[in-house]
């Protein structure tokens, strides 16, 4: 990497940069009739969290219990109900787990709720009401 | 995310709007690849409110549903490459003359997310190292992390982002305490709820005077250099530092009232005729101080005016009732404050002591005095005001490490 394109490499972790704002970027160099500014970088490092995989998926929906979880925000609620309905229609065997829900925008207030869920539920699903 | 990491698979609902932000969210909490399917949000927030409207957007959803809990994982779904930190290098422009490199520059910055919408001053190496000449503290120090996706804050990434945001060295040391109270691990920020909360950042102590901070009449308004760009060196250091941006991992709906700046002033001091608010809360007068509030917006008790300004006539019970009909909660606390003339006229009314504005409120919300903060801002005539706000929003840290003011060091 040449040294322009180096004090050009405008970067940022997860926000998305704009093709357009990086092309601009890559300049000719100064001619000695033109100004160049050269300011410090104003993001944040980011350390990311060790990345982690998703869990292995059922094989079947059959006969499992379903932990129907949500945010308590307006609507989450009735749209797991109508989930509820509709998978029960196609997997008669199928239970439901309906009481774990986190407060709106806050952590759930039984600590211990998503080991309980994990322990209870072979899959979930999680309605945000936003 | 975490019924994930404890082995259960699953899958997230989200409003299509949300995506994007759900996205960002799942990857700041080390799981970007999990499994998300989406409603459609002109249809969800129109039909969401019961359960025979809803029933169409349920029935569309299903199959992706089922799909996301059995279809196997990929290979990169299963073991996702490591996310990596980049490093973030200086940021160059050349143009004809000096006017145009500017204009380049701050073309640049806002593409990249990296401004507030209006122009910004150069944050040249030789600007940010006078910057840092207006505190003791070291520019590798670590103020904290900065949500939303908790970029570390450094006093010099604070200030680089003070230097844009056209503050002076002199008001360093007051950005810093104030980055500490947003930093705060117990500070519930919400800096991207769509609830569209913003800040409250008062002043107290010395240094108000010392760097000519507003706090008569106007005080919640422009013109004076130290309110806007103290708050606006906060703004730029929680979006840029913190990695923020509307609409993407900021949902604030209708944006964040006075969104460039926050609310910045200082506490009236010379006109409160209780001790002022940081020694209430266990600083000494002589402490400079600086308290960060997550308030709500445009709602409820988020600003509410009470008392008649220059227009009506009031009196210290009419300002009292007119507070009392936003405090609806008992678990949250409220930030009341008088403006000077309403503050002395309660002592003239018996409420000798902040105390006693304090157990006013409490019965009437049937929570804790000690919930109810008690400021006196504005000028004569003014406006009382009344702000709710969390508990665990509400921070006051002292301004230290100062250089180039006689308070706050």
């Amino acid at each position: 990497m040449n040294a322009l394109m180096r004090c050009f490499a405008v970067a940022a972790l997860f926000v998305n940069l704009l093709p357009l704002a990086a092309a601009e970027s890559m300049q000719t160099p100064a001619k000695p009739s033109q100004t160049t500014l050269e300011v410090l970088n104003p993001m944040g490092v980011i350390e990311p969290p060790a990345t982690l995989g998703l869990s292995p998926r059922v094989s079947n929906l059959a006969g499992i219990k379903i932990a129907l979880m949500h945010n308590n925000k307006p609507g989450a609620s009735n749209l797991l109900d109508v989930l509820q309905d509709l998978l029960k229609k196609k997997y008669p065997d199928q239970s439901y787990a309906r009481g774990y829900q986190t407060q709106p925008v806050q952590p759930p207030k039984d600590p211990e709720m998503y080991k309980k869920a994990a322990a209870e539920c072979r899959a979930f699903i999680f309605a945000m009401g936003d | 995310m975490q019924m994930e990491k404890l082995g259960v698979p699953g899958v997230l609902l989200v409003s299509s709007q949300f995506l994007n932000d759900a996205k960002s969210a799942a990857g700041d909490w080390a799981m970007p690849g999990i499994r998300i399917v989406t409603i459609p949000s002109e249809k969800w927030y129109r039909f969401r409110g019961t359960v025979e409207q809803v029933r169409p957007l349920a029935e569309a959803a299903l199959e992706p549903i089922i799909k996301a809990l059995t279809t196997p994982l990929t290979p990169q779904e299963a073991k996702p490459r490591q996310q990596t930190s980049q490093p973030l290098l200086p940021i160059k422009v050349t143009d004809v003359d000096y006017g145009d490199a500017l204009e380049r520059l701050n073309e640049l910055l806002l593409k990249n997310h990296m401004a507030d919408g209006l122009p910004v001053v150069p944050a040249t190496r030789k600007a940010v190292d006078a910057m840092l000449k207006g505190t003791t503290r070291s520019r590798d120090e670590v103020i904290g992390k900065v949500p939303m996706k908790f970029g570390i804050a450094t006093v010099e990434k604070i200030a680089i982002n003070s230097v844009m945001a056209g503050a002076k060295p002199e008001y360093f040391p007051v950005i810093l305490a104030a980055m500490e109270a947003f930093c705060a691990g117990e500070f519930w920020h919400m800096m991207g709820s769509s609830g569209s909360f913003t800040l409250i950042i008062m002043v107290n102590g010395p240094i108000a005077k010392e760097i000519d901070m507003n706090s008569g009449i106007g005080f919640l308004g422009d013109c004076w250099r130290a309110n806007s760009t103290i708050g606006r060196s906060i703004r730029l250091a929680t979006r840029n530092i913190g990695h923020t941006w509307p609409a993407e991992n900021d949902m604030g709906l209708v944006g964040r009232p006075s969104p460039n700046t926050f609310f910045t002033f200082a506490e009236n001091e010379d006109m409160n005729p209780w001790e002022p608010y940081h020694v209430s809360v266990g600083f000494r007068k002589e402490d400079s101080t600086v308290t960060v509030t997550k308030v709500g917006s445009y709602i409820g008790a988020s600003g509410q005016k009470v008392g008649g300004g220059a227009v009506a006539t009031w009196s210290a019970q009419s300002i009292l009732d007119g507070m009392a009909q936003y405090t609806t909660s008992k678990v949250g606390g409220y930030y009341t404050w008088f403006h000077p003339e309403g503050a002395q006229a309660l002592i003239d009314a018996g409420f000798k002591q902040r105390s006693d504005i304090q157990s006013w409120f409490a019965k009437k919300t049937g929570g804790s005095p000690k919930n109810i903060s008690v400021a006196v801002t504005g000028g004569v005539p003014g406006y009382s005001m009344i702000w709710g706000y969390e508990l665990n929003a509400h921070v006051t840290k002292k301004i230290s490490g100062a250089t180039l003011t006689k308070a706050g060091r």
